[in-house]
């Protein structure tokens, strides 16, 4: 090999090393600009807290009119047996529900009691501990505290309360 | 060995004006393609968890709102605390000192909270380390005034501090 030849294949070596920088650059751009992982945790636990905030399951409803009340909770609706149960029916989440869970705490401000109640209380206490863990990744939940302010309907009087909804959702 | 490029000839002992030009208009390519797509695609906010606080926001308001308070023996609620305080300034201090409590309880003392109604802003107690004048929710509820106005009413319930470094 000459000398000219072998700067020849120097400047050509170079140049197949540029061809493969325009390359990586064109895929780089394209892909810099992509959203390859939307985390819609956030979302999805909201979506959670707001259905179980608008479920007349909780609400108190005007029977005369039948009127849903949003943001007058119901102390005799929270506190019955069958709460659970219902949530359960009315946010379905599937038969078998392995997608969301969460627990309701709700707080009297006038007489300072807390009552509390669960939706998926299986999944809740199953996910609880990992979420207590702060294990990341998949097989592991993460959770989000979302509060209101409420008025209590409790008989005929309307006390001041607030709301905490915990949500606990798996990771997929 | 056949060049990849023959138009790009070059004198013996360095490289061809063609090579240079085309590096140099690959990177300025680059840049700006880089730039448009930085300032349009990296714009747009993704706005879904705002949305979700306002609907948060608006349903604590209207509790607040329907919150029973007694004004000189008489019940009645926040809603019509704030009518009457606009036309009687008396009771401004009640409704302040009312607003405030409900607040703080349900929202903890060290929370930034505010209740907007027209211009005045009342505050729970985790807003004093807050410097500067704090924007009202455009999520505003009417309520209609003695005197024919109407009164704009807003709540907020998580103020951030302000980010006084991007200031001018």
């Amino acid at each position: 090999m000459n000398k000219k030849a072998a700067f020849d294949m120097i400047v050509n070596i170079f140049r197949l090393l540029f061809v493969i920088v325009v390359f990586y650059s064109i895929l780089f751009l394209a892909r810099a600009f992509i959203a390859q992982k939307v985390d819609i945790f956030d979302v999805e636990s909201k979506l959670l807290a707001h259905r179980l905030m608008f479920s007349n399951e909780v609400s108190y409803t005007d029977k005369d009119i039948g009127r849903n009340y949003i943001g007058v909770i119901d102390l005799k609706k929270f506190n019955s047996d069958e709460i659970e149960e219902s949530l359960l029916n009315s946010i379905y989440y599937g038969k078998i529900n392995s997608e969301a869970s969460a627990k309701l705490t709700l707080k009297d401000l006038d007489d300072n009691i807390e009552y509390e109640t669960f939706y998926n209380r299986e999944l809740y206490d199953e996910k609880k501990v990992l979420v207590e863990a702060k294990l990341i990744g998949k097989g592991s939940a993460q959770s989000l505290d979302t509060n209101f302010y409420v008025l209590i309907k409790d008989d005929d009087k309307l006390k001041r309360g607030a709301l905490k909804i915990e949500a606990i959702l798996p990771n997929s | 060995m056949k060049q990849f490029c023959p138009t790009a000839k070059h004198k013996k002992g360095g490289m061809g004006l063609a090579d240079f030009f085309s590096i140099l208009a690959f990177v300025l390519i680059l840049m700006v393609f880089y730039l448009i797509l930085h300032f349009t695609i990296g714009k747009i906010p993704f706005k879904l968890s705002e949305y979700s606080t306002n609907v948060e926001d608006s349903l604590s308001l209207i509790s607040i709102l329907r919150t029973p308070v007694i004004v000189d023996n008489a019940e009645m609620n926040i809603a019509e605390l704030i009518a009457l305080s606009s036309k009687d300034s008396a009771k401004k201090s009640l409704l302040e000192k009312t607003a405030t409590k409900i607040i703080e309880d349900a929202f903890g003392t060290s929370r930034c909270a505010m209740l907007c109604i027209n211009e005045q802003q009342i505050k729970s107690n985790g807003c004093g380390t807050l410097v500067g004048i704090q924007a009202c929710s455009d999520n505003t509820a009417p309520i209609p005034g003695y005197d024919g106005s109407i009164i704009k009413v807003s709540f907020t319930s998580d103020i951030q501090p302000l980010n006084l470094q991007s200031a001018p």
